[in-house]
């Protein structure tokens, strides 16, 4: 992690050791998922180490500043296990230090000297922002449905991995319009994946890394998979849904665990289809810029909606 | 959907037009997929290649030519009707036929040629508003849309023929609708629908026009009333292209529409819903005052203020610009102007049951 955390001398110094360690916590246990698929470009396109390093920096500093953000938002008392930062220090230096790697990220970048990039990566922050902000509108919305957290979910979540996929391709300059687009699409496709599978870990579905049941509806928030599964539900079934201690209770107000089951099949089957998208996306990948690329891209799908190890 | 089911083609691809009006193959269509990246309608298009379905008659005729629209043309031509009928002034009974089934069918061809439009432009993709369920649900192809479309227009306009004969002056009151029309289809990809000027299009067509224009067809020529009932069904019109276009505002907003919602922004928008609902109120009441008996003025003002409370208090509290609280809001406003409209055609009603010494 130390390479992405220093792309320039003046990033974190040293006269700022509380930054520096709140940094560290935050940083340490992630998986740096992101970081790993610019690799996986950039390693096709050959683009040079240090573009490779400023693209890596850039996506997991925006990424880990919407966390910051994020669980002082939520009040998330956890990431990645420990003690959220907006806790264990406190909530202004949370917000202090999400905007200090935002501030990076602008700083090290327009340094760069790609205008494109710069200004695609601003647009980027600028969706993620308001895909929060509109999140947050929608807390108490139980008749939320999910074609409008699609949208919000496009901006919140489907940005970032845009940004993965086309940042790469922009930084070096190669602006292929039909490539973007399919890349654009497969970014928007991935982070919908991602949020739906993500949402599903609520309900203990796939739920492998053992994250807490039920988090989003007692917090209120309606969830893709909440949504989907209350779409037929009258108003004041869903008012109850939120009630839920566990998830028996949670069964029993949608009308049984084979209802669950069943709406969780017909939930698998509409995400089926849009991997299948995907998948006909990575073939313009293959066709424009090789076959190896497309080989490393195809099991996305597996390991971001199926949680399947990679 | 497996993957050999679906084809992306680039615009300047031979074979996209012929995907894009479905004329590839009789048996299948070409459904555009929806993209949540609003700017992505203008060079890629993946399309998913499906057999074609044909639902039931009713289904596929009310859905394809949006007869639950034609309200909004019927009700100024029933008011028309009635006053006319009230004031004796009603000419030929065959020609007032003709023309309000010639409205019906320009209302619908119009309308068709429209989500035509919103299909080969690509905004149907990228709006969940736009476009017309026989397209999306692979019944018919475009250009069997475009082609009933124009058959629609022909049959309109042959049965306005004997109206326009006889009638010439109408002429001068259609002469600036067939120009927009003109402008809108060959204007860029957004045509002139999504812009803040056509709203005032829209309030000309349900309006002024249609009302001034159908009177004198049927031979009761031209007054004042006839004007101000004009401005009533068009404001509602209007209305309720508002309340769609701030049902919408976030989506319009990202596609760069470039209507009066979006300009004014959430809270302005609120406040111009309210304004414009108190206008068309006070407006019918002015009317009643004027032109009908005054137990008619306090039915309308006692109703359309009752009306008018939760809905001016559902938009008021409203603090998001997603979510199904704005849909709800929505409604209510929707319900207030159903309402409104409702009243007004019982109204009629009665008027024509007094006229026939059935009350």
């Amino acid at each position: 992690m130390s390479s992405i955390k220093i792309f320039d001398p003046k990033d974190f110094p040293s006269y700022l050791p509380k930054l520096n360690l709140l940094y560290d916590d935050l940083f340490t246990g992630g998986k740096g998922f992101r970081a790993k698929l610019i690799h996986i470009f950039c390693e096709t396109l050959k683009a040079p180490h240090q573009t490779e390093q400023l693209l890596a920096q850039t996506i997991e500093f925006i990424h880990n500043a919407s966390l910051l953000h994020d669980d002082l938002i939520d009040r998330s008392a956890l990431r990645r296990g420990k003690t959220a930062a907006w806790l264990k220090y406190n909530p202004e230096y949370a917000v202090l230090a999400g905007d200090y790697l935002l501030a990076r990220v602008m700083v090290n970048l327009s340094g760069f000297g790609n205008i494109r990039l710069v200004q695609y990566t601003a647009e980027v922050i600028s969706d993620l922002l308001e895909g929060e902000w509109l999140q947050d509108s929608l807390v108490g919305d139980y008749d939320v449905k999910l074609p409008e957290l699609d949208r919000v979910h496009n901006l919140k979540t489907a940005s970032l991995f845009k940004w993965c996929l086309r940042a790469p391709f922009i930084a070096l300059e190669k602006y292929d319009e039909e490539l973007h687009h399919a890349l654009e699409e497969m970014g928007t496709l991935l982070g919908e994946l991602f949020q739906r599978s993500d949402d599903l870990l609520d309900f203990d579905v796939r739920n492998h890394e053992g994250k807490a049941l039920l988090g989003d509806l007692k917090s209120g928030y309606f969830n893709s998979f909440a949504s989907f599964v209350a779409e037929d539900l009258g108003s004041e079934v869903r008012r109850e849904l939120k009630k839920s201690e566990n998830l028996d209770q949670f069964f029993q107000h949608i009308g049984g665990k084979e209802v669950f089951s069943r709406k969780l099949e017909a939930f698998d089957q509409i995400n089926q289809k849009k991997i299948d998208l995907y998948q006909h996306h990575v073939n313009t990948l293959e066709r424009k810029v090789g076959a190896d690329l497309a080989r490393q891209m195809r099991p996305l799908t597996n390991i971001l909606y199926w949680r399947k190890a990679p | 959907m497996s993957a050999s089911r679906l084809l992306t083609l680039d615009k300047t691809n031979p074979d996209f037009l012929k995907y894009i009006w479905g004329t590839f193959s009789a048996e299948e269509r070409a459904l555009p997929l929806q993209s949540l990246n609003v700017n992505s309608e203008t060079e890629q298009v993946t399309f998913e290649i499906v057999k074609t379905f044909r639902p039931a008659f009713m289904e596929m005729f009310v859905q394809t030519l949006k007869i639950r629209n034609l309200y909004l043309g019927l009700a100024p031509l029933f008011f028309v009707l009635v006053k006319n009928a009230l004031d004796e002034t009603l000419g030929d009974e065959i020609l007032a036929v003709f023309s309000a089934l010639a409205v019906i069918f320009l209302q619908m061809g119009i309308e068709l040629a429209n989500d035509v439009q919103d299909h080969v432009r690509g905004l149907d993709r990228v709006h969940p508003r736009a476009g017309n369920p026989a397209l999306k649900k692979a019944w018919f192809s475009a250009r069997d849309l475009k082609n009933t479309s124009w058959v629609l227009i022909a049959v309109g306009g042959c049965l306005g023929l004997p109206s326009l004969i006889i009638f010439p002056e109408i002429f001068v009151l259609l002469l600036p609708l067939f120009v927009l029309g003109f402008w809108g289809a060959l204007s860029d990809r957004m045509g002139f629908k999504y812009r803040s000027w056509s709203e005032w299009v829209v309030f000309m067509m349900f309006g002024p026009l249609l009302t001034i224009g159908y009177q004198i067809s049927i031979g009761g020529g031209f007054d004042l009333e006839v004007v101000a009932l004009g401005c009533l069904t068009g404001w509602l019109t209007v209305f309720q292209v508002h309340l769609k276009n701030f049902d919408q505002l976030m989506v319009n907003s990202q596609a760069g529409f470039n209507n009066t919602m979006v300009r004014l922004g959430f809270e302005k928008s609120k406040s111009l819903i309210v304004i414009w609902w108190i206008l068309f109120v006070v407006g019918l009441v002015i009317y009643q005052v004027i032109y009908s008996q005054p137990v008619w003025q306090w039915i309308f003002a006692a109703a359309l203020i009752a009306g008018a409370v939760p809905m001016i208090f559902a938009v008021s509290k409203l603090e998001v610009s997603v979510g199904s609280r704005i849909h709800k809001a929505v409604q209510v406003a929707t319900r207030a102007s159903q309402f409104a409209l409702t009243l007004w055609v019982l109204q009629n009603i009665w008027f024509l049951l007094v006229l026939e010494g059935v009350l």
